[in-house]
């Protein structure tokens, strides 16, 4: 059965509910990726980063704040927690308008040979302080 | 843990020096393909014209098909028997340059004028008596590859100027994201704004006429040569309506640009001063507003509208396509019934403000926040002066330190 992963990110600066996933631009975002696995496998890469990109009419843009190699090589069964804390660009803060929307998220991917890699993605928003 | 690091190659310079010089390779191909090709087709058809007379038989008349990849095209294959100085020729044949093209009833009509026995009208080279021809007339095909040459040409020129000039760097350097962050003037300190130059709007006179005179000196190149080619090609409707809309627009830009010219006979190129910037989300700030009459006008209003707009590109197959949407507008009147000239400017303060809720300037290669100033300087039965200013919105509050 092939291996899942998941992002939980840290409690933001806020803490009304509906602000969970609101973080500051400029400041960190941090949380752990865990993947979970029932049998041993064998990877290439457990990657994580963050970043944004556009969505909406236009081709897509993207940009990185933050890109690690969190793992290499054997995952035994059960569950792994990577760590990661990404400090954040001052700008652009997320949008959402008539063409374009700007989204900030953070990607976990592993990377398995001759296999689909397994990815999982949190959105934030992104606002100015 | 490793990081994944990726180090940049080139500097900004060494990357737009590159594509330049992969974008001027590619062109010069291009225009000594085409330039080339439709040289020696002009040239031919100059020669044609010093041909003389001979009186000649045809031997040979039928509609040769060329079938490709592209489609299936046509071309009168028609020879002829002549005598020049004693010595026959069975050379002679209907044009100079045989050029295959679609339309297949309009070269049936030029094989059935000739058919094979009949004598013929036709032209000889004093210098190379071997060369004959039926057809004398000017094509105005080989001007067409001509001018795609010459084009060609004016692009790599065109590009080479803009990067002597410092503007490939420029572009390279907010391609990558890397905007040079300017000092904020503080109040009190006139920043000159500078004008708005993003495409796919043509916002200054001088592009404007440029591109008026391109896009007119191709469509009339097209249609002259549809035009006199006409007997031996029939075109579709579809060609010559197609055609009508590109003169259309053709004429439109004519009218742009001559109705832009005028505004330009009266008046000089506003400035506009912003006290502060680059500005941040709700901050106020002070615009200052300044344009100089070359000759007594009488001004019914200035209008400046402060705008935040959304640009889109996209790519559907080889069409590059940009849509945009205001998403903030808010337009002032500054100065209404104004006497200007040379010695009295039209001069006018305007407070504006971004507002909190608004969006921070934003650049990236297909998409783009804006805000921008247009100033619309309107004159008495003659064209509206107008034109667009850039701002920078920084993503900041204006209360942040």
């Amino acid at each position: 059965m092939a291996p899942s992963i998941r992002i939980e990110l840290d409690p933001g600066p806020w803490r009304e509910p509906e602000f969970a996933d609101y973080r500051v631009c400029g400041d960190t975002v941090g949380g752990h990726a865990i993947v979970s696995t029932l049998e041993a496998l064998s990877c290439r890469a457990v990657t994580l980063s963050v970043g944004w990109h556009t969505e909406g009419r236009g081709d897509r843009d993207e940009a990185f704040v933050f890109e690690q190699r969190v793992h290499e090589g054997e995952l035994s069964s059960g569950e792994h927690r990577f760590p990661f804390a990404a400090k954040l660009s001052d700008g652009p803060m997320s949008y959402a308008g008539h063409y374009m929307n700007i989204i900030w998220q953070v990607k976990a991917q592993i990377d398995l040979a001759w296999k689909r890699d397994p990815m999982a993605e949190k959105k934030f928003y992104a606002v100015l302080p | 843990m490793k990081s994944i690091f990726r180090p940049s190659l080139l500097t900004t310079r060494a990357r737009s020096k590159l594509g330049i010089g992969c974008t001027t390779v590619f062109l010069l191909v291009f225009a000594l393909a085409f330039g080339g090709f439709g040289g020696w087709g002009v040239y031919q058809q100059f020669r044609v014209r010093h041909f003389l007379p001979v009186e000649g038989v045809v031997t040979h008349s039928q509609v040769e098909v060329n079938t490709g990849s592209d489609g299936t095209t046509y071309y009168p294959d028609i020879h002829f028997r002549y005598t020049v100085a004693g010595q026959t020729h069975d050379t002679g044949r209907y044009r100079i340059q045989s050029i295959s093209s679609s339309g297949r009833s309009g070269k049936q009509k030029i094989v059935r004028r000739y058919p094979v026995g009949s004598k013929v009208q036709a032209w000889y080279d004093p210098d190379k008596p071997q060369v004959a021809v039926i057809n004398n007339s000017f094509s105005f095909f080989p001007v067409i590859f001509l001018a795609i040459g010459v084009i060609a040409v004016g692009i790599i020129i065109g590009i080479w100027v803009w990067h002597i000039k410092g503007g490939s760097v420029r572009w390279m350097s907010s391609l990558s994201g890397r905007q040079t962050s300017a000092a904020r003037k503080p109040h009190g300190h006139g920043v000159r704004l500078r004008r708005f130059k993003q495409a796919p709007y043509v916002s200054s006179f001088r592009e404007m006429a440029v591109f008026c005179l391109a896009w007119n000196a191709i469509i009339w190149t097209i249609a002259l040569a549809m035009w006199f080619a006409t007997d031996e090609n029939e075109l579709p409707w579809l060609a010559w309506l197609s055609l009508v809309l590109f003169i259309a627009v053709g004429v439109y830009l004519v009218v742009k640009t001559i109705m832009m010219g005028m505004a330009r006979v009266k008046l000089t190129e506003p400035t506009l001063t912003a006290s502060v910037h680059p500005l941040r989300l709700d901050e106020s700030f002070q615009v200052h507003f300044s344009q100089r009459a070359k000759q007594p006008v009488y001004v019914e209003r200035v209008a400046v509208k402060l705008v935040c707009r959304e640009s889109a590109t996209y790519r559907r197959g080889t069409d590059t396509h940009t849509v945009t949407h205001d998403v903030h507008e808010a337009e002032h009147e500054i100065a209404v019934d104004i006497q200007a000239d040379s010695r009295h400017p039209i001069d006018a303060t305007l407070e504006l403000r971004i507002p909190a809720d608004g969006m921070h300037t934003f650049h990236a290669p297909r998409n783009r926040i804006d805000w921008l100033i247009q100033v619309c300087t309107a004159v008495a039965n003659w064209p509206d002066y107008t034109e667009t200013f850039e701002l920078k919105v920084d993503s900041r509050r204006a209360y942040t330190t």
